[in-house]
């Protein structure tokens, strides 16, 4: 300890006697000696840029580091010589394709030459500028074979879904395990979009295959900025946006409502009531959000630290829907005991706050009569909101005046990282990393007693708690170390993780007052009348595992990789707790090969082989238990009592689902990586299928049992390509663009056991009334089954193919297609010229199906008189009948959409306070173009029924956004 | 000794690191859980709950009913209650595997038989004897012996299953090896039941329960399994009858009050709550399935109704005149709010309700007008506000066998043995024609035909209609918007997903 404190004294000296002020000078040329002028130079506080003949002058410490950036080049560092002098610069160019860049594997790094699995790796400046509601949004279109759909439009309070190299279950999850900064099932919404610093997406299954149980879906993990030594450096970030719509269900308007009933429904004019109301207009606004960020850093090579404020306020486009974020986050590094311990602090709090938004509300107004009043006077009974009594028929304005509800989370996040380097040893250490998560969840709702549905309850109020703990350990001991040309990193590890959650609803009405809303639970009659309900619930699940893995290469030219997981989880049966989960890789570097030397062009060509098994955990707990709980009432000797059942068909046999991945892949850097690029071919089995299989009862209690069945393959090729076409000393245009095709198969869906299968889902409502999808052997998950739409018949109805009397049978009908793309895309460009940087990125999908909901439910004469229809009606009036399920329904699906168009500008001006600034304009979701007639052809790909838009729906927004950057 | 210790800490710290059990906290294993006698006694409840399923919107009872002259579904004013023709075909008996409402009434009695093979087995599985035990396994025997008689009624087969440790494919069973199950289980049990029907067994199978449901057995026996037994249905119903504890209510309507769980006359009784017996699976919603919205209010309900089951116009027609039970069973001609005055349906129309309805209403692309089609309200609404939207059940008790029903069943046995004049006789018979305001049959009019259509306005929508009509040769006619059908029509389709989930059932 003495000999700390003295080492730190030691240190402390030195850094004040090296505090005199010289003056450094020089000139910045490019790689052929041209000057480079505006290039940065830097040493801790001290700045200055060179001017046009490429001349700077400094003045700073001896002694100090100055780091010179340009746009387009590699950063240049040196140490300022004693006294000060003369350092002329010779930038070299950087290369797009950065060999020695660093890619996040899972318990560790490696580099991007040495990586044998099929990895995708992120750094910020790959990422678009704008306004995200998380991370995960950042990732559209980036990586080929990761599609990110948002289904909630310009919900603030989204989520987005993942779904990596097609759908590889059936009743799990499907999302990738997210890691964020060490943090296993981290939550995406509790970073700032704005910190991140690289995200790397492991996706074969040998790479993902050190995450054994959880890894079958892939890997992200996302690495936020770290504590750095330098000077004290304040950086702040903020933006503001507006949302504009850009799609929606367009119901008739009140002109158009009844200049149809008049002409072809006259029946219904009993349905006219005069006025002319814009429902969707009265619900919606133009949502103004703006974010702000405060970063501090600074620190010297033994005590470093970085912390972040972020506030933001997000308003969604339905009136009263917000969400808010306040985030406090530090990171401290600190060395200590002479290089022997090196320890990593991380402590967070999030707030997020929100008023959820009521989904409903946009097809009520969607449905709305517009030419019914909003008030009404004189319905004293339904608060002065004009009512039909019919069920499923709300007042939209009502449905927003009349509830408040409110959704607060905080989030505790605390990780200890203490690393032992073991110095005897060269390249030895052992890693703790500890990491608690406590996240609290309260909300409320209230309606009041006047809330459309609701009237006569006198004011309902709903109150919910959640809290939810994630503790994880993991002890890992790591070596690395070169031997003559060989060099060998591996690291063998143990991981105990532990989830518990806790839940409580309440529910009361009949309240005296609307005054209290969800304040007062006890205030109102119905829970002492028993006609309002409460439930607690809590449960918590373990996972454990003990893995190793050996990266090993020869003169960086042959790697390979071998790694193996013993996961164990709570829960699966008894006797099928724990899988083992192997997976080997190899790469063979050609071009550092003797015989490619010669061939200059080629900067790098790298084949490599991989095979994984990895399993998927991602559903309830106590499925394998056999529980009883607490069902219906009995009235028995007089009382009323609990009776108990089974708490589902128990099934102590449950195990493992199964992914057995084989990745091959290729890739090239040409050029001097002005050109290349990745390409993998891969085909994933999951087998051994979760599934709830039907059961017959009796003897099972329901009809139902969550077992292992059945196998599904996946099968794609991916392409990623990175050109720098443009090259000049003033403009650089990068450009990348991302291609991925997956053909999903079921192969089988039936055993010894369980046979005689027959699965029809999808079941759309009435008056559509039909399953739209099937689970059939031998074909794709989301294939749309339909009777074939011919033509429309003389008295205006829908006539089918292969009718008889009127009818097609279901066993009759025809594959129409599938939901999935054939290819999806993503293409993404950056052009910078002097201080100005364009980039736009488009995103497409070719092939798939969608099912129409709206046109389904609501384009039909037939809908029309108390509820309004689709305005598209309009455009085909020959077709009067009544709405039959038909292919007519189910639509292409292929789009291609501008997600990105934004300009940023750093700004000529710095000095030694203000570092750097920058602004940007940002424009997201421009332009859509599909021949789609629904609200938007890019509907949700995850679950079992793929492709269906619903008709609870947030409509799509344009975002614009202004930002600033500025670093001091 | 410290080296001990801490190879034992090891060794420990070791097992926590590998220990991968779950802990439970909101739910309770079987270990846990059967510790007292009284938990046993209570677990038996399961078997019984199963059968509150029978008051729901779609189960065998709204099932039934829609499948005979009583209710019919046309498409209401809204377009409401066509769902893709499912009401439609049960009423007109054109009934695809696929139907919704065929899968709901298999699955009433088929998760009964579950239940009470789970109660059956766990008494079983859990030694510990207790005074009530060999009572409980009796009522839970003869409860399943009813589910079983359920399906052999509708569906000719059953999957037989009697234990829920054989997980294999069950049995398709026929209704000669049923009938003897059904006729062993309960003979070899009733003998443990109770005999008096206390308050402390409402809702129990009772010793009275068991010869009711052996009664419905033997009635049947003719055109179950070929062999008539009208002597046996005879035997078993004077039996209960001569016992005494039985006897009839006072009101028809006390059999169907809000709270009518005192009338003497239930024998078999599924008790409901307004406040335990609420939700979607578990509840009797009748009032919610059959009213108008626009009726909800001025009878005291705050809520907004269904609109869809409505009487058979033929069968409202079918009353005598001067018959009460037509009254107390449908709502129809001038509509009275709660308070007793009449309602208006708008300014200037009185809410008359008109029973009748050509069959021209009846279809896909047609809809019978608000004011017509007369409703059910034979289980009196609830009015006092307790029934608050769409979930709440009501609090009537639905009486499943009733004193009544065992009279008609004991006349019918013995008309069918030509014992007509004895029957004209029996003084509870007369009872019941003189409550409903009617003259007791004499033995000249005591004909089949009458009997048929006593039973069906003494007994109508409680859910026996349909192995009635069969029995009396009249289910096969054509009736109301119901065309004539052949002998196959008998027999109800075994439900796809059932027929899915078990190869046996093809």
């Amino acid at each position: 300890m003495k000999k700390f404190i003295l080492s730190i004294a030691a240190f402390l000296l030195a850094w004040s006697a090296v505090a005199q002020n010289v003056t450094v000078s020089g000139t910045v040329s490019d790689e052929n000696g041209e000057p480079l002028p505006a290039a940065a130079i830097l040493a801790g506080g001290d700045y200055t840029t060179s001017d046009l003949d490429g001349k700077y002058a400094l003045k700073t410490k001896s002694g100090a580091t100055v780091v010179v950036t340009y746009m387009g080049y590699e950063d240049y560092s040196f140490t300022v010589p004693q006294g000060g002098g003369k350092v002329d610069v010779n930038m070299t160019p950087s290369q797009a394709l950065m060999l020695d860049e660093t890619v996040v594997i899972g318990y560790g790094t490696t580099t991007k030459k040495e990586t044998t699995g099929s990895v995708a790796s992120l750094k910020s400046e790959n990422l678009d500028l704008g306004s995200y509601i998380n991370a995960g949004a950042m990732l559209q279109g980036k990586v080929a074979g990761l599609s990110v759909v948002n289904p909630d439009g310009g919900d603030p309070n989204a989520s987005y879904q993942f779904l990596l190299r097609g759908t590889n279950t059936l009743a799990s999850g499907q999302g990738p395990l997210i890691i964020i900064d060490g943090v296993v099932d981290a939550d995406l919404r509790n970073i700032n979009f704005q910190e991140v610093e690289s995200i790397d997406v492991l996706k074969d299954g040998s790479a993902a295959a050190i995450y054994g149980t959880r890894g079958t879906n892939g890997v992200v993990i996302i690495t936020t900025r770290r504590a750095r030594a330098g000077t004290t450096s304040v950086e702040y970030d903020g933006q503001v946006s507006v949302q504009t719509v850009q799609s929606r269900a367009m119901p008739m308007t009140a002109e158009e409502f009844e200049y149809t009933i008049r002409n072809y429904a006259p029946a219904k004019v009993g349905s006219l009531y005069g006025s002319d109301t814009d429902w969707f207009k009265e619900i919606t606004r133009t949502p103004i959000s703006h974010k702000h960020s405060l970063a501090v850093s600074g620190g010297n090579d033994l005590f470093s630290h970085r912390t972040v404020l972020n506030v933001e306020q997000n308003q969604g486009l339905q009136k009263g829907n917000d969400a808010s974020k306040y985030l406090i986050k530090t990171n401290i590094t600190q060395h200590l005991l002479q290089g022997w311990l090196d320890m990593d602090y991380n402590l967070g709090y999030v707030k997020r706050k929100a008023s959820p938004a009521n989904y409903g509300a946009f097809r009520q107004a969607f449905t709305h009569n517009p030419t019914e009043p909003i008030y009404d006077e004189s319905a004293t009974a339904y608060g002065g909101y004009f009512t039909i009594p019919e069920s499923d028929y709300q007042n939209p304005v009502a449905m927003l005046n009349e509830r408040s509800a409110f959704d607060e989370t905080s989030t505790v996040n605390a990780t200890v990282r203490a690393t032992l380097n073991i110095l005897p040893v060269k390249g030895l250490k052992w890693d703790n990393f500890f990491s608690y998560s406590d996240e609290k969840y309260f909300g409320g709702e209230y309606k009041t007693s006047y809330y459309p549905g609701s009237v006569g309850k006198k004011g309902v109020a709903y109150v919910s708690a959640n809290a939810y703990d994630n503790f994880q350990w993991e002890s890992t001991v790591q070596y690395s170390r070169m031997f003559g040309d060989h060099s060998i990193q591996a690291i063998g590890g143990y991981t105990w993780q532990k989830q518990m959650s806790w839940s409580t609803n309440m529910e009361n009405f009949g309240f005296d007052s609307d005054f209290y809303k969800y304040n007062n639970m006890g205030g109102g009659t119905a829970l002492k009348e028993g006609l309002a309900d409460q439930y607690t619930n809590r449960s918590s699940s373990r996972y454990i595992a003990f893995f190793g893995r050996v990266l090993w290469n020869y003169k960086e030219k042959y790697l390979a990789s071998v790694s193996l997981r013993r996961d164990g989880s709570t829960r699966f049966g008894k006797d099928h707790k724990w899988g083992w989960f192997p997976a080997v890789s190899a790469g063979w570097r050609i071009s550092q090969e003797d015989f490619m030397k010669d061939i200059d062009w080629i900067s790098e060509l790298k084949l490599r082989a991989g095979f994984g098994v990895t399993g998927n955990q991602d559903f309830s707990n106590y499925k394998s238990l056999m529980l009883m709980s607490s069902s219906t009432s009995f009235y028995y000797d007089g009382e009323w009592i609990n009776s108990y059942a089974p708490a589902s068909n128990a099934n102590p046999d449950l195990r493992w689902e199964r992914k057995n991945e084989f990745n091959v892949g290729l890739d090239f850097s040409f050029f001097q990586g002005r050109l290349g690029g990745t390409l993998d071919y891969y085909y994933r089995l999951t087998t051994d299928l979760l599934y709830d299989y039907n059961v017959p009862v009796p003897p099972y209690d329901y009809k139902t049992l969550f077992t292992n069945v059945g196998s599904i393959s996946n099968t794609g090729i991916e392409l990623s390509l990175y050109a720098t076409p443009v090259k000049t000393r003033n403009m650089v245009w990068t450009t990348s663009l991302v291609a991925a095709h997956n053909r999903n198969k079921l192969i089988k869906f039936t055993n010894e056991e369980f046979k005689n299968q027959d699965y029809e889902i999808g079941w759309i409502a009435t008056p559509v009334g039909a399953y739209v999808q099937r689970l059939m052997e031998g074909e794709s998950l989301g294939s749309f089954y339909a009777p074939w739409w011919d033509h429309v018949g003389a008295d205006g109805s829908d006539v089918l193919k292969d009718e008889f009397m009127g009818k097609v049978p279901v066993a009759k009908w025809s594959l129409i297609g599938h939901a999935y793309p054939d290819v999806t895309l993503g293409w993404s460009n950056t052009l910078r010229l002097h201080d100005w940087t364009f980039s736009m990125t488009w995103r497409g999908a070719i092939g798939g199906k969608v099912f129409n909901s709206y046109r389904a439910n609501y384009e039909s004469l037939h809908q029309i008189g108390l509820r309004n229809i689709l305005a598209s009606w309009l455009d085909n009036t020959d077709y009067t009948g009544e709405i039959r399920y038909s292919s007519k329904y189910i639509e292409d699906a292929s789009y291609l959409k501008l997600d990105n168009l934004s300009v940023s500008y750093d700004l000529p001006f710095h000095n030694q306070y203000l570092h750097s600034a920058k602004v940007f304009l940002s424009g997201q979701n421009l332009l859509c173009i599909t021949g789609y007639k629904g609200v938007d052809p890019e509907v949700s790909l995850s679950g079992l029924t793929p492709g269906i838009e619903s008709t609870s729906y947030y409509p799509r927004t344009r975002t614009f956004s202004l930002g600033v950057n500025l670093t001091f | 000794m410290k080296k001990i210790l801490y190879l034992i800490f090891c060794v420990a710290a070791l097992a926590a690191c590998t220990n991968l059990d779950e802990e439970i906290y909101s739910k309770i294993s079987k270990d846990n859980f059967f510790t007292t006698e009284d938990q046993f006694v209570k677990y038996s409840a399961r078997a019984y709950s199963s059968l509150q399923h029978w008051g729901t919107e779609k189960s065998l009872w709204t099932f039934n009913i829609q499948n005979t002259n009583e209710v019919c579904v046309p498409v209401n004013p809204n377009g409401g209650w066509w769902d893709d023709g499912r009401y439609n075909e049960v009423h007109v008996h054109s009934i695809p595997s696929s139907n919704r409402l065929l899968e709901m009434a298999w699955d009433y009695w088929s998760s009964g038989i579950t239940a009470c093979n789970d109660v059956l087995d766990m008494f079983e599985s859990v030694e510990k004897d207790f005074d009530a035990k060999n009572r409980v396994v009796a009522e839970v025997k003869v409860l399943r012996a009813y589910y079983f008689l359920c399906g052999i009624d509708g569906w000719g087969y059953v999957p037989f299953s009697i234990s829920k440790k054989d997980k294999s494919y069950p049995e398709k069973k026929d209704r000669a090896f049923m009938f003897d199950f059904i006729e062993k289980e309960i003979k070899d049990n009733i003998d443990y039941l109770q005999v008096e029907p206390t308050p402390a067994y409402y809702g129990r199978i009772t010793r009275g329960a068991a010869e009711a449901i052996l009664a419905k057995l033997y009635l049947n026996a003719e055109k179950w399994i070929g062999k008539p037994m009208w002597k046996e249905a005879e035997d078993v119903c004077h039996a209960l009858i001569s016992r005494g504890h039985y006897r009839l209510a006072e009101k028809y309507n006390d059999n169907f009050k809000v709270y009518n769980e005192t009338s003497p006359e239930q024998i078999f009784a599924i008790p409901y709550s307004t406040v335990y017996t609420t939700d979607d699976h578990h509840a009797f919603l009748i009032y919610m399935s059959t009213l108008p919205a626009d009726l909800c209010a001025p009878l005291g309900i705050p809520a907004k109704a269904w609109d869809g089951l409505c009487g058979e116009p033929d069968f409202l027609a079918s009353y005598e005149d001067g018959d009460t039970r037509k009254k107390d069973t449908w709502l129809f001609g001038q509509i009275y709010d709660k308070d007793g005055n009449p309602v208006m349906y708008d300014e200037n129309t009185p809410y008359v309700i008109d029973p009748d309805m050509p069959e021209s209403v009846y279809g896909k692309d047609s809809q019978r007008e608000a004011l017509q089609g007369a409703r059910i309200c034979k289980w009196t609404y609830q009015s006092d506000g307790r029934l608050t939207g769409g979930q709440v059940g009501q609090e009537n008790d639905f009486f499943l066998l009733r004193y009544a029903d065992v009279v008609l069943m004991y006349v019918e046995a013995l008309v069918r043995q030509n014992r007509a004049a004895e029957a004209a006789e029996v003084a509870d018979f007369k009872a019941i024609r003189t409550r409903a305001g009617l003259k007791p049959f004499t033995a000249g009019q005591l004909t089949l035909d009458n009997l048929y259509w006593e039973r069906a306005h003494e007994l109508a929508i409680e859910g026996w209609q349909r192995q009635d009509m069969i029995r009396f040769d009249k289910y096969l006619e054509a009736w109301w918007a119901k065309p004539a059908k052949d002998a196959s029509d008998l027999l109800l389709p075994i439900p796809k997903t059932a027929a899915a989930a078990n190869p046996n059932l093809k």
